[in-house]
């Protein structure tokens, strides 16, 4: 799938990617987790794409797998380093250590993603140096500049991470992936777990980090209102498949799947005028099991305009307008 | 006293079975959890039988294989006395490894032994401090017991040794009874203090190695 | 007509950093069938605020003042044994984050909810009850046979309300209650309670941080900041004119489908151990004046129906 410009400004393209988890029985048959079902989705240099789906999405699981983290079950991801195409699926051992420098992640709590015993200055120099960056001075610059980057004062440097809070927490995170220089992060519900009036701080970070370094980012969230302050387009996932794609202004203004338009009708809004009224959303029933799908289109047995088709084929994903791809019957 | 010439045999043997033992049980269950999968499976039914082996039975047994001394000695005890320390350290471990800064790490390429020394120590240590002292009266009590039946590398002095004499010779019979209470009263005593700070180490350390 | 009074509500908590004071002169007051919320960050203390109503509040944490008034009755001052059978679960109902795994995995939901009609003395068949309950939360009557492991997130946490409810306390606490639930089902779970105070007039203290799904749900809103009220109204009134600058900036943050930037509110909530001195805000708010870092502000009745703690007014 190609975004609105041409592949050579693709930083990381991924095709007809799959993950499944397969579960073995004793006495029956293997149950499968279609965790990651036949994606295409192509990343371009400096830009950030949101994607937005729920618990079960697969949204996790095709964030990993794009950087290598998960292994996929087929299909492949490219990844645009200057004039050389690196396979990403394939890599492994040596190759896989260095492609680590271009491909971050960011994880989702800030509890956890730093060890909380240790010295923050250690937190952040420990990987500096394993990249092999040895001379004292260098790691002391680098590290005061990506602290600035982030926003956050160098006295705290000497402290414990467990004293900080968790948007200190996370700031350093992001400032540990800041010393690879990569050129893609993954950012997993990076602000899921903070305060409302702490987000908005680290998604203007990220959005910084992407305009002034050209980073590419997929940022990987179950808030569709967050996706569309940061990122420039969003992929909506649904039990492993995207069924829609496009700019983010396009995507709320005129959203084209019955999940997505599901979606926006969910999203939170300030109205104290609906104090009394309840409020609809269009869409049946619950998330099915993981390792249940529904056949042909997984979205119909909730769809409110589920059609006989719908029932049996899968809806290939199509490009309605400039940059808007849907994979739904409907159009 | 003689009694007190027991006092630094006791001490040398409990401390250097709880060194041993503990550190050694500590470092295979660590790395045992460590690696996970098929390696910790295999380490672990290794210790296992370990574990299984009644101790005192054994000793008695190798006692009449072996010609004890006092490092013999030590080493059989530990050789028998890891694995519990080696259970509770891979349970530390392996809680570790869930925790999301080890696969932040690995996501970085650190390489293991370095995950290894920076998170995996820094959380093991004190947990094998404050075993070690409390593993001390523990490797007291077992060598004082070996003593009291009479198994003991006969050159030494310890408090088991004296029990024993008292018995043969009917002590407490006779009204002698300092020769059976003293020599009991030190090993218990002994204990206390090793006992005393275990505990208060344990009670420090053990919110810290939880993970936040 | 007011059924719940928290009266200048002091509870503090004593930790190795020193004195926590988690609750420091709260009062509020819900009215019957009214949904009050409660909102604020990690770290303000509205949790404890739950907790203290449902006297739950174990060492090291102590009630240090004021009373929390049912119908009149202080039931803080009441012995254990007596809140027990005569107000928890009975007047008093709560319903937290994450209580969708408050059920035990190995009796079925049915089951369950039997036994806490039985333990709290139901008179009438409590098979008719469950169903009744069950129906009542907008789930099918079947789920009375299922097991907890078999249910969503979602019919889990809509089974647990029935549960808070069975023996029609007038009154239920829901601490977070949607925090964990995909967005679809937390707009579900928000009709429910919308439902359940047109037609049964239960009053409900909502406590979350997300100020959006208060927005479209509560009669009334209280605004804790570092063991405080900041402001306090009708919802209109704080939503669509807030006066404190913290709500201000606090709303200003939501993100939301219309926005296109949001704005965080520099700096963190001070630890409520080492409270800075005069208004708890003064080390964020864009307006701070010396008086501030002084003295702090008193509730000040600024329009009918809305209070301010702020030197601005």
């Amino acid at each position: 799938m190609l975004p609105a410009g041409s592949i050579s400004e693709s930083v990381i393209s991924i095709n007809d990617l799959k993950v499944h988890f397969e579960k073995k029985k004793l006495l029956a048959q293997p149950s499968v987790v279609r965790a990651v079902d036949k994606v295409d989705l192509e990343i371009a240099r400096g830009e950030i794409v949101g994607l937005v789906g729920e618990s079960g999405s697969g949204k996790t699981t095709l964030g990993r797998a794009a950087i290598g983290l998960q292994k996929a079950t087929s299909g492949k991801v490219f990844f645009a380093k200057g004039e050389r195409t690196i396979d990403v699926t394939a890599s492994k051992g040596r190759e896989w250590r260095k492609l680590r420098r271009d491909l971050q992640i960011i994880f989702q709590d800030p509890f956890s993603s730093i060890d909380p015993n240790m010295r923050v200055y250690d937190a952040l120099r420990i990987p500096l140096q394993s990249q092999g960056v040895k001379n004292k001075e260098e790691v002391e610059n680098k590290i005061l500049s990506v602290f600035q980057e982030v926003g956050l004062p160098p006295d705290i440097l000497s402290n414990f991470v467990f004293q900080l809070s968790g948007g200190q927490r996370q700031r350093v995170s992001i400032a540990r992936v800041l010393l690879f220089s990569p050129s893609f992060v993954v950012a997993d519900e990076a602000v899921s777990m903070l305060d409302v009036s702490l987000k908005g701080d680290i998604l203007n970070i990220l959005k910084k980090i992407a305009s002034n370094y050209g980073v590419a980012f997929l940022f990987i969230t179950h808030e569709m209102a967050v996706a569309k302050v940061i990122a420039d387009r969003i992929a909506v996932m649904y039990l492993g498949k995207i069924v829609e794609l496009a700019p983010s202004v396009e995507i709320v203004s005129k959203p084209l799947h019955p999940y997505t338009q599901a979606l926006l009708q969910a999203s939170p809004t300030i109205d104290p005028s609906q104090k009394d009224q309840i409020r609809t959303v269009n869409i049946r029933g619950e998330i099915p099991a993981a390792y249940a799908h529904p056949p042909g289109c997984k979205f119909h047995p909730r769809c409110p305009f589920v059609m006989d088709k719908c029932r049996e084929n899968f809806p290939p994903l199509k490009e309605i307008e400039r940059g808007h791809y849907v994979s739904c019957w409907l159009y | 006293m003689g009694i007190l010439a027991g006092l630094p045999n006791a001490l040398e043997v409990g401390f250097l079975v709880s060194l041993i033992s503990v550190v050694g049980g500590v470092l295979f269950g660590g790395i045992s959890g460590y690696f996970g999968a098929r390696k910790d499976s295999a380490l672990q039914w290794f210790a296992l039988v370990f574990l299984a082996l009644p101790a005192l039975n054994f000793l008695v047994a190798m006692s009449y294989v072996v010609k004890l001394s006092l490092e013999v000695e030590i080493l059989i005890i530990a050789g028998l006395s890891w694995p519990f320390y080696a259970i509770i350290a891979r349970t530390v471990a392996l809680s570790i490894k869930s925790q999301t800064f080890v696969e932040a790490d690995k996501a970085m390429g650190i390489s293991a032994q370095k995950v290894f020394f920076s998170h995996f120590m820094p959380r093991l240590v004190p947990v094998t401090v404050a075993y070690t002292v409390l593993g001390i009266p523990a490797g007291i009590l077992l060598a004082e017991t070996l003593s009291f039946i009479g198994i003991i590398p006969p050159d030494l002095i310890t408090w088991g040794g004296i029990l024993d004499d008292a018995f043969i010779s009917q002590a407490a019979v006779f009204g002698f009874w300092w020769w059976v209470v003293f020599p009991g009263l030190m090993i218990v005593v002994s204990a206390i203090p090793f006992v005393l700070i275990g505990f208060a180490l344990e009670r420090i350390i053990a919110p810290r190695v939880a993970v936040k | 007509m007011m059924i719940v009074s928290v009266k200048h509500l002091r509870v503090y908590f004593s930790s190795p950093r020193g004195q926590v004071k988690a609750l420091d002169d709260v009062s509020l007051d819900i009215n019957k069938g009214e949904i009050v919320g409660l909102a604020g960050e990690s770290g303000c203390g509205k949790s404890t605020l739950a907790l203290a109503i449902s006297r739950l509040i174990y060492p090291p944490g102590r009630v240090m003042g004021g009373s929390v008034e049912f119908d009149g009755n202080d039931i803080l001052k009441l012995g254990k044994e007596e809140f027990r059978k005569a107000y928890r679960w009975k007047k008093i109902s709560m319903v937290f984050q994450g209580s969708m795994n408050g059920f035990t995995p190995v009796f079925t939901i049915g089951d369950q909810i039997r036994e806490v009609l039985e333990i709290h003395g139901y008179g009438g068949d409590p098979k008719a009850r469950t169903e009744e309950l069950l129906r009542m939360v907008e789930l099918d009557p079947v789920v009375g046979d299922r097991f907890p492991h078999e249910l969503s997130g979602g019919q889990k946490q809509r089974a647990f309300i029935a549960m808070a409810l069975a023996v029609e306390p007038p009154f239920l606490i829901a601490d977070e209650p949607t925090t964990a639930l995909d967005v679809v089902t937390q707009v579900s779970i928000m009709n429910l309670l919308k439902k359940l105070r047109r037609e049964h007039q239960i009053s409900i203290l909502l406590i979350t941080h997300d100020l959006a799904l208060l927005s479209e749900i509560v009669d009334r809103v209280y605004i804790l900041y570092a063991g405080k009220i900041a402001e306090s109204g009708t919802a209109k009134e704080i939503f669509q004119e807030p006066k404190h600058p913290y709500t201000k900036g606090l709303i200003a943050s939501i993100p939301m489908l219309k926005s296109s930037r949001i704005e965080g509110i520099p700096g963190f909530m001070p630890d409520l151990a080492n409270l800075p001195p005069g208004c708890k805000f003064s080390t964020r708010c864009p307006y701070v004046m010396e008086v501030c870092k002084k003295d702090e502000p008193r509730l000040y009745n600024v329009k009918e129906g809305q209070d301010v703690a702020c030197w601005l007014y």
